[in-house]
This record gives structure tokens, C-alpha cells and sequence, in this order.
């Protein structure tokens, strides 16, 4: 679902610039509320696993395309919408910056697409209602699937406007991208379910923790050798 | 006053260069062996998330404070 510069005229791209940038003022705003220290590790690793995760590319039978999970409801699922969002913001900003992989004039795009439509869309209107009556298994596929396909629309309505799709074909593109998200929106549905359900699980939260805190001696051994060998370069 | 559609390709077109060039020199990652490009990524992705949290965190929180 990853847009390239060629995809997006200037202009669709801007008004996708500014809305990406309004979700992740209230993104901001909305995290500095509901982030709490004890939160920090385990977002780190949560966030490197989706990215992981999204380098794992899987073909779609009878189409010839490929496609990747996003892991965007996972991330809502267990960190809240907002960390979520900031999160996928930072994946796809590394991805298109030091991978090519998404145009980085489409950047706004693919952050609304994949981010917005994920975070503020299907998780608070069908995630979480349904979780509510102790159906979480469901809530996931159903969220994940309404994600994928709204996302697609998103792309099909970004190129319209772009010029890059012909009017005539739009229905077209619409149902083959459509035909094509809706395995991805299944295979991501049964994944976040199973990862959901595990990570509530005891044993993988000691397993989180116990990452984390191989992560935190890690960054405290890196923060001083970087400062020895700072203070050893300017000789204090 | 009108502009002319030439003048609006070329200020396009100069977008997706100005784009294309950026993405050229920043996507070094991309010609890394796969392992490696994928250990970068997450690095980098665990250190902007890091200090994101640093940002988001609420007034007089800090990191190094945690009780592991």
C-alpha cells in the first residue's frame, strides 16, 4: 500500500502532508496524556517488531502481487491509538527515507492511509466496541479488514485526484484493490488476534519485560561509551 | 493571469525531482544486504520512537528513573 512520488500530484500531496500533520498534533496532545514511563520499553520493541514484521512480504495468489501486514491495530491494541499513530508515523518515515519504500512526496498518503484510517477509524468505531462484548478475536479481523479496504479506497481516491488514474478505470482499480487488500486485511486479522491475545498472557509479558530490560542495560551501556569516548575526544 | 498548464508540469515535475533526489541520497540502506538493511531499520526506528518518548512523556518523568 506504499505510494510512490509518482502516484501523488504536489497538490494531493500537500492537503496529505496537512492532514497527516493535524493527526499527529492530536496524536501528540492525545499521548502525553496516556503515556506513562513504564510504557516506554515496551513500545520500543513493540514498534521494532512491527517493523520486522512489515519487511515480511507474502504473494496473493491469483493477483501477481504481493503484500505485508501494517500492524498498525496491534500497536492501538496494546499501546493506545495515539502511541500507535506516532509509532506507525515513525515506521513509515524510515521506510520511504533510508529504504525508498514509499515515495517521500507520498508520505502524507501513506500515513493517512495506513496511520489514520487504522488508529482514529477502525480501532475506535469497530475494534473497540466489539472487544467491549468480550469478542476480541472478531474485533481484530474486523477491524483489520475495514483498516485494509478503507485504506485502499484512500489510495484509489488519492490517485483519482492525482490525475494517475483514469476516471473511466476508477471502478475498476477500486474493486481489484479491494480484491487484492482483502486477504492482507484477513492474514493481518488472525495475526493482531493471536499477538493480542498473547501479549495479555503472563508469560509474554515477562518475556516483554525481560526485553526490555536487555534493551535498557543496552541503551545505558551505549549513552556511556558515547560519552567516555566524547569526553576522551575533547579532552576534559 | 492564467497558468498554463506547461508551467504547472514543470513546478510537478520539479517536485518529484527535488523528492526523487532526497530519496537517492538518504536510501543508502537500500542496496545493504537484507539482514543488515532489516538491523539498521529497527535501530533506527527503536531510536526515533525513544525519543519520541522522551517528548511525550508527561512533565518530571524521566527514563532513567524506571524501576526494572
Amino acid at each position: 500500500m506504499h505510494l510512490g512520488n509518482g502516484v501523488v500530484c504536489p497538490i494531493s500531496a500537500i492537503v496529505m502532508f496537512g492532514a497527516a500533520g493535524v493527526g499527529t498534533y492530536f496524536a501528540f496532545r492525545g499521548a502525553k496524556k496516556e503515556f506513562c514511563k513504564d510504557k516506554v520499553f515496551y513500545a520500543i520493541t513493540l514498534t521494532c517488531l512491527v517493523f520486522a514484521l512489515q519487511m515480511i512480504n507474502f504473494s496473493i495468489p491469483q493477483t501477481g502481487s504481493s503484500g505485508h501486514i501494517i500492524g498498525a491495530l496491534l500497536l492501538c491494541a496494546l499501546l493506545g491509538a495515539n502511541s500507535a499513530f506516532l509509532a506507525i508515523c515513525a515506521i513509515l518515515t524510515i521506510q520511504a527515507l533510508f529504504f525508498s519504500d514509499g515515495g517521500l512526496l507520498a508520505l502524507g498518503c501513506n500515513i493517512v492511509n495506513m496511520g489514520v484510517m487504522t488508529c482514529f477509524v477502525a480501532y475506535p468505531f469497530i475494534y473497540k466496541p466489539i472487544e467491549k462484548s468480550n469478542k476480541p478475536f472478531l474485533a481484530a479481523l474486523l477491524a483489520s479488514i475495514v483498516a485494509l479496504q478503507l485504506g485502499a479506497l484512500m489510495v484509489v481516491l488519492e490517485g483519482v485526484f492525482s490525475g494517475s488514474i483514469a476516471i473511466h478505470l476508477t471502478a475498476k482499480f477500486c474493486v481489484l484493490m479491494q480484491f487484492i487488500h482483502l486477504p492482507i486485511g484477513v492474514v493481518e486479522g488472525v495475526f493482531s488476534a493471536l499477538l493480542i491475545a498473547a501479549a495479555k498472557k503472563s508469560i509474554t509479558k515477562k518475556c516483554l519485560h525481560f526485553l526490555d530490560f536487555l534493551l535498557l542495560h543496552w541503551l545505558h551501556l551505549l549513552h556511556n561509551t558515547l560519552h567516555k569516548s566524547l569526553t576522551d575526544w575533547s579532552g576534559l | 493571469m492564467n497558468i498554463q498548464d506547461g508551467v504547472f508540469m514543470q513546478v510537478q515535475n520539479k517536485f518529484y525531482l527535488i523528492a526523487n533526489m532526497i530519496q537517492n541520497k538518504t536510501a543508502f540502506v537500500s542496496n545493504m544486504p537484507f539482514a543488515a538493511a532489516n538491523l539498521f531499520g529497527i535501530l533506527a526506528v527503536g531510536l526515533v520512537i525513544y525519543f519520541i518518548c522522551l517528548f511525550i512523556l508527561p512533565q518530571g518523568e524521566k527514563i532513567s528513573e524506571r524501576k526494572v
